[in-house]
């Protein structure tokens, strides 16, 4: 069983996500967090073992602690260096863009507005990370 | 010997007739020695000094002076006064009557008209001192005992400086720079100092906040500890500079606040606009069989109009970036450009048969990117505007106007009546309807952004029903002041 984490806050975004990755990958198992102070805590306490296999699916605009901070917090942790994190998000920002890159995001993935668009995008990520029952991570 | 003389020599009767002058005395005057006969030396010499030639031989007759030895004008033969040095003196006879005076001539010209013209300058030199415009100081630099310059002092002063500073010459001459401006910035001294010091001249520009003004000034040194420094008031200049400054800064940010705006908005906007469309797509795959053609076509228009929405969002932040975007300039072949975009279009709609005429060779300098995007908009909007034409044209070339080389982009397509050619490069203005052409009137736009970037010029020439001619001009070099590196924004 593959585990996903989708920490995003808005509603409609994770009914889209979660009905396209449903479709694209019916055993998932997706979890959700919508605050990005839940998240950290969550990653750096119980979910501490939430490394092999597995990917994280990343918003940037996200409440209290942004995408941003927390995938750097994730990238400077040895433990979570290997844990693949994609930043989705519809923020245009080029520096947003920049940043993730900088702070070592695995893939960066501008919410497309339709559905079969968002579905390709999405595929991409799962050939990149969990394809074939490959580890989610290519190098372990 | 009398004759090869270096010097004129001149013999007079008692009664200052000439008796006999040397080859020298009548070449200097410019005489021959016949024409001199019967002529006194009163009759030779310049009117201005006839007195003062009297009065000393009245003198030499009467035994009063033993010679005389002075500086005198004699008129030459064609009249121009010609300053001499003469020496007399008086041959008497056993009775000590005078028999004769001989005397010596020495031009003196050269020298005179030397002395006459310095003094000249010097008068005007002191009249420009005195009404320059600009402020003058000579001073003296003063040194505690470790060398270091301390203060200085005010030699001269010109009326200028005076009327500059409000300091009264009386109130300056003679004193230290901080016994005449208490208060005045140590800046002053120290700069002063450093021209004394390393004796290269500098200008600068400081305020005397004392005095409330600013001032240009050029100082270099005089000699020794001296130095001079020439000053004119730059008060207004500096505080339009800081206005100017401010406005700039206010500018600034009203700009930067504006693109926050836009990404913000559009950033804003996306999310629920993301939404709109994917359960309208949701609807349409998972309710299809529950809706009736009817709503089947309000959903597919929902999802349409949502979709235009995210289009155009899009298309204005990019619009909106063309102005921040750093140029990064080459070389370019746009001939080549030219060729590939219309492949391109050729390409995905192998249909449409257009008669593609490309000059070849042609050669510009810009951004490559930039440029491409421009060409592209305009070759898109030929190859659109001539869909409904049978056998449809498209020029690309280089031409000559008014003795500037122009690019022109031309077809033979629908074109527009020039009534409505001012809002041609506006954002989102259209002279045709979507459902008749594709688009929604960006592409002038940014077309007209990016060439505006280049400071280049653009501009259309067309005729309803009778094609469209879009010319746009390139400037061949660089321009200076903008910048060439940096990040691109939006990457």
């Amino acid at each position: 069983m593959k585990e996903l984490l989708l920490i995003e806050d808005n509603d409609d975004d994770i009914f889209i996500t979660r009905h396209v990755i449903v479709k694209i990958c019916p055993d998932c198992d997706l979890k959700v967090i919508k605050d990005g102070e839940d998240a950290v805590n969550f990653l750096f306490g119980d979910g501490a073992n939430f490394v092999d296999g597995n990917l994280i699916l990343l918003d940037i605009n996200l409440p209290k602690i942004n995408g941003l901070e927390i995938l750097r917090l994730l990238k400077n942790e040895p433990r979570f260096r290997k844990l693949p994190v994609v930043i989705l998000t519809s923020s245009t920002y080029g520096s947003d863009r920049q940043k993730a890159s900088e702070y070592g995001a695995d893939m960066y993935i501008m919410k497309p507005l339709g559905l079969e668009e968002f579905e390709a995008a999405m595929k991409k990520v799962f050939d990149a990370f969990c394809g074939s029952g490959k580890p989610f991570h290519p190098g372990t | 010997m009398f004759n090869n003389a270096a010097i004129g020599i001149l013999e007079v009767d008692s009664r200052f007739r000439i008796v006999m002058a040397n080859d020298r005395w009548c070449s200097i005057l410019g005489y021959r020695r016949e024409e001199l006969t019967g002529k006194t030396i009163f009759d030779l010499t310049d009117p201005e000094d006839l007195q003062k030639t009297r009065e000393l031989n009245a003198k030499l007759a009467e035994g009063e002076i033993k010679f005389i030895n002075y500086e005198k004008r004699y008129n030459r033969r064609d009249g121009s006064p010609l300053w001499i040095h003469a020496t007399v003196s008086a041959i008497r006879d056993s009775e000590n009557r005078v028999r004769s005076y001989v005397g010596t001539l020495e031009d003196i010209d050269a020298r005179k008209q030397a002395e006459e013209l310095l003094q000249k300058s010097e008068v005007r030199y002191r009249k420009l001192f005195e009404s320059m415009d600009e402020g003058f100081a000579l001073c003296e630099m003063i040194f505690n005992e470790a060398g270091k310059p301390v203060d200085f002092r005010y030699l001269e002063i010109n009326p200028a400086f005076s009327r500059l500073t409000g300091l009264q010459a009386e109130r300056v001459i003679g004193r230290t720079a901080q016994e005449a401006i208490p208060g005045i910035e140590p800046s002053w001294i120290e700069t002063y100092g450093r021209i004394v010091i390393t004796g290269r001249s500098e200008r600068i520009v400081n305020p005397i906040l004392v005095l409330g003004r600013h001032f240009e000034v050029f100082a270099w040194r005089v000699e020794n500890s001296m130095f001079a420094a020439v000053y004119s008031e730059v008060t207004m200049r500096i505080l339009m500079e800081g206005e100017l400054r401010q406005r700039a800064e206010e500018l600034q940010l009203a700009v930067n606040e504006l693109e926050n705006f836009s990404y913000s908005i559009a950033h804003g906007l996306r999310t629920p606009l993301r939404a709109i469309v994917s359960f309208a797509q949701l609807i349409e795959q998972e309710g299809a069989g529950r809706l009736d053609d009817r709503c089947r076509d309000f959903i597919g228009r929902i999802r349409k109009a949502g979709s235009g929405i995210g289009k155009r969002m899009e298309e204005l932040l990019d619009f909106s970036q063309l102005r921040s975007i750093t140029m990064l300039r080459s070389d370019v072949d746009i001939s080549a450009m030219a060729t590939e975009i219309a492949g391109g279009f050729s390409k995905a709609t192998p249909a449409r048969k257009v008669d593609w005429r490309i000059e070849s060779g042609l050669k510009t300098y810009g951004d490559p990117a930039l440029l491409r995007r421009a060409l592209y908009h305009l070759l898109d909007n030929a190859w659109k505007f001539t869909s409904k034409k049978d056998s449809a044209a498209i020029r690309f070339g280089k031409t000559i106007i008014s003795g500037k080389e122009v690019f022109f982009i031309q077809d033979n397509g629908v074109g527009f009546s020039m009534a409505f050619g001012q809002s041609l490069f506006r954002p989102f203005s259209r002279l045709h309807s979507a459902e008749q052409y594709d688009g929604n009137g960006i592409g002038l736009a940014v077309v007209k952004r990016i060439i505006d970037r280049h400071r280049g010029a653009i501009w259309a020439d067309a005729k309803m029903n009778a094609g469209t001619t879009i010319y746009f001009s390139l400037p061949a070099r660089r321009f200076d002041g903008e910048r060439e590196s940096g990040e691109r924004r939006g990457s």
